[in-house]
């Protein structure tokens, strides 16, 4: 009884960290950017594929790898930043909305250009690799190492960028720029700066996020969708932009869907998770925190 | 409300003679010609039924394959029972009922959330149909009976007439300027004394009726299907494309556009690997948001600009 207890919290955690990895990212380009990523849980995907290719070729530990992937993931953050158009739509003056609307169109485009891409270059099989073997037995309970270690490196990494953006400086600016983009501007602070910076944080996320995934699953170009959607429920329930809501978001939703697959069925748990977002935007839009 | 019919027109003209050669094409075109214009009228009539939804009100709706996906099911469901064109209607109906319930709470969500809410609903439903498949009609797919290609092909014609004339009066309605409203301003068409979340949820209704119409006319053109074929994130995808491709709203432009991206989609898409041409079409998305906007719309526009001066 306690140990399944036990191991349906251990297995939420686990898909929670995964979620919060993508959630943090969504939450901050959302609301810092005004940008909202539809495809973020397709660049998590996409650094999976980074991971695997490392993994493979060069065949590394995927933890060395992990750093690699997420400095990767980085730059194509920077590089979609500065070259893909983000930055002329963040410089233009246009309306929330209207920029929201394009933002959702681009981001939906490049959903369809990476899965296919992806499908394209390792066509759609599942790909695997070996991954960290080993377990650690706690009475009945068996904790495989790679399960704890994801749940290891996310939580403290989102802490740390929490920390970082709490009691810096530099994060006093990301702050501002969170509250009034135009008025932080005027204050002299360098927003597109800024922006460039939570791109990188968040790109950072989704690559480390893809490598602990594929450390754990099978992968296939089309996952993408499901861990957007998820991703996007956890920055809904934390409350946009922000990185301990983020967090705290996708936990909940990973045990929510831990405990709904135990005790109903696999398939339902998109169903729960679903009823959980739409209860979230009738009952509490603005979700658990205001703040950063 | 009067609609004017101008047979001087020479687009009122075009149209009929265009729908007369659509109508008359089994009759004298080969099968492939036919199997292609199949795909060509749904996806015409599926961006049509879009733009009653997401061009009039604004709101993006990116899932539209799961109301295809409903719809399919309910023939597969309903055809060994009922001929071809009742399951059709009965497929349309059961679409309607569901988007208008679930567009209850759902057409409360507003802009953003409505839109990444709406691409969940296709992952949504068809985890629910296969949940249902699984445990209680324990398929993993279903077979349906075959209908003949000129059946389908006609009836589909039918359908994409039917959307579009409705789509048109609805634009020239009392319900449709409420509906622009809405797009406009939601809150003031709030004030004013339009009934926005009646209007929403008809308008929503409206469009997966027409989706499942669609998808329950196509459903026998391949014998079998499952959860991965019908509710295929791809439909969904296509269909934006067109339909920004066209300009939001405009239905005229939603037509051509998606008469030609359909209409290469088929040519080009369907051969060997069918991943370059999805990447093409992502990448054209790019193009018409960075560069035409407002689509083949604002290009219309500018033509008639410049024969009204000629004039």
């Amino acid at each position: 009884m306690i140990t399944t207890a036990l191991d349906l919290i251990v297995s939420g955690l686990f898909l929670g960290s995964i979620y919060s990895l993508v959630a943090v990212g969504m939450s901050l380009l959302y609301g810092v950017s005004q940008m909202i990523n539809l495809a973020h849980g397709d660049f998590m995907i996409a650094g999976s594929y980074i991971t695997f290719v490392f993994v493979t070729s060069l065949g590394l530990s995927p933890l060395y790898v992990m750093a690699a992937t997420a400095c990767i993931m980085g730059a194509i953050g920077v590089v979609l930043y500065k070259f893909v158009g983000f930055s002329s739509i963040l410089e233009k003056p246009l309306a929330r909305g209207e920029r929201e609307f394009i933002t959702l169109l681009l981001t939906f485009a490049f959903i369809w250009v990476l899965t296919n891409l992806l499908a394209w270059i390792f066509t759609a099989n599942f790909k695997t690799y070996p991954s960290l073997p080993g377990s650690i037995m706690i009475g009945d309970l068996t904790l495989p190492v790679r399960k704890l270690i994801t749940i290891l490196t996310t939580i403290p990494l989102v802490i740390a960028i929490w920390l970082v953006v709490k009691k810096t400086w530099y994060g006093l600016g990301i702050r501002c720029v969170f509250d009034d983009d135009t008025a932080a501007r005027l204050m002299g602070i360098k927003a597109s700066r800024v922006h460039m910076f939570i791109f990188f944080i968040s790109f950072l996320m989704a690559g480390v996020g893809g490598a602990l995934y594929s450390m754990n699953y099978p992968i296939t170009p089309y996952l993408g969708m499901e861990y957007t959607m998820m991703a996007f429920v956890a920055t809904i329930l934390g409350g946009v932009g922000s990185i301990k809501g983020a967090l705290l978001g996708g936990m909940i939703v990973g045990l929510v869907e831990s405990i709904s697959m135990f005790f109903l069925a696999p398939l339902l748990k998109i169903a729960v998770v679903y009823s959980l977002l739409i209860a979230v935007l009738l009952i509490k839009p603005s979700g658990l925190f205001k703040t950063m | 409300m009067k609609v004017k019919i101008d047979l001087k027109n020479p687009l009122f003209l075009f149209a009929i003679v265009a729908a007369a050669v659509s109508l008359l094409l089994p009759a004298f075109a080969p099968r492939y010609i036919i199997q292609t214009f199949i795909t060509v009228a749904m996806y015409v009539a599926l961006v049509g039924a879009w733009n009653i939804l997401s061009g009039f009100t604004g709101y993006l709706f990116l899932g539209v394959s799961a109301f295809y996906g409903i719809g399919a099911y309910t023939y597969a469901v309903l055809s060994p029972g009922m001929p071809y064109y009742a399951a059709i209607l009965a497929a349309g109906a059961i679409c309607f009922v569901t988007a208008y319930l679930i567009g209850m709470p759902f057409l409360k969500i507003r802009g953003p959330y409505f839109a990444i809410a709406s691409y969940a609903l296709v992952l949504l439903f068809g985890n629910l149909i296969l949940y249902y498949e699984q445990v209680v009609s324990k398929t993993v797919g279903r077979w349906i009976s075959m209908e003949s290609l000129s059946t389908i092909y006609t009836s589909l014609v039918i359908i994409t007439l039917v959307t579009f004339i409705v789509a048109l009066l609805i634009k020239r309605s009392k319900f449709g300027y409420g509906l622009s409203c809405i797009k406009g301003n939601e809150d003031v068409a709030n004030v004013i004394g339009i009934n926005t979340f009646r209007y929403k949820c008809l308008a929503f209704g409206i469009c997966a009726f027409f989706i499942g119409l669609v998808s329950a006319a196509i459903t026998p053109r391949g014998g079998y299907i499952d959860t991965t074929i019908v509710f295929a994130p791809q439909i969904a995808f296509n269909t934006l494309v067109m339909g920004v491709f066209g300009g939001l709203g405009s239905l005229r432009g939603g037509m051509l556009s998606a008469f030609i991206i359909s209409l290469l989609l088929e040519l080009f898409g369907t051969k060997g690997d069918p991943y370059p041409f999805m990447v093409g079409m992502g990448i054209l998305l790019f193009i018409v948001i960075f560069f035409i906007p407002k689509g083949i719309e604002s290009i219309f526009g500018r033509v008639e600009k410049r024969l009204k001066k000629a004039k």
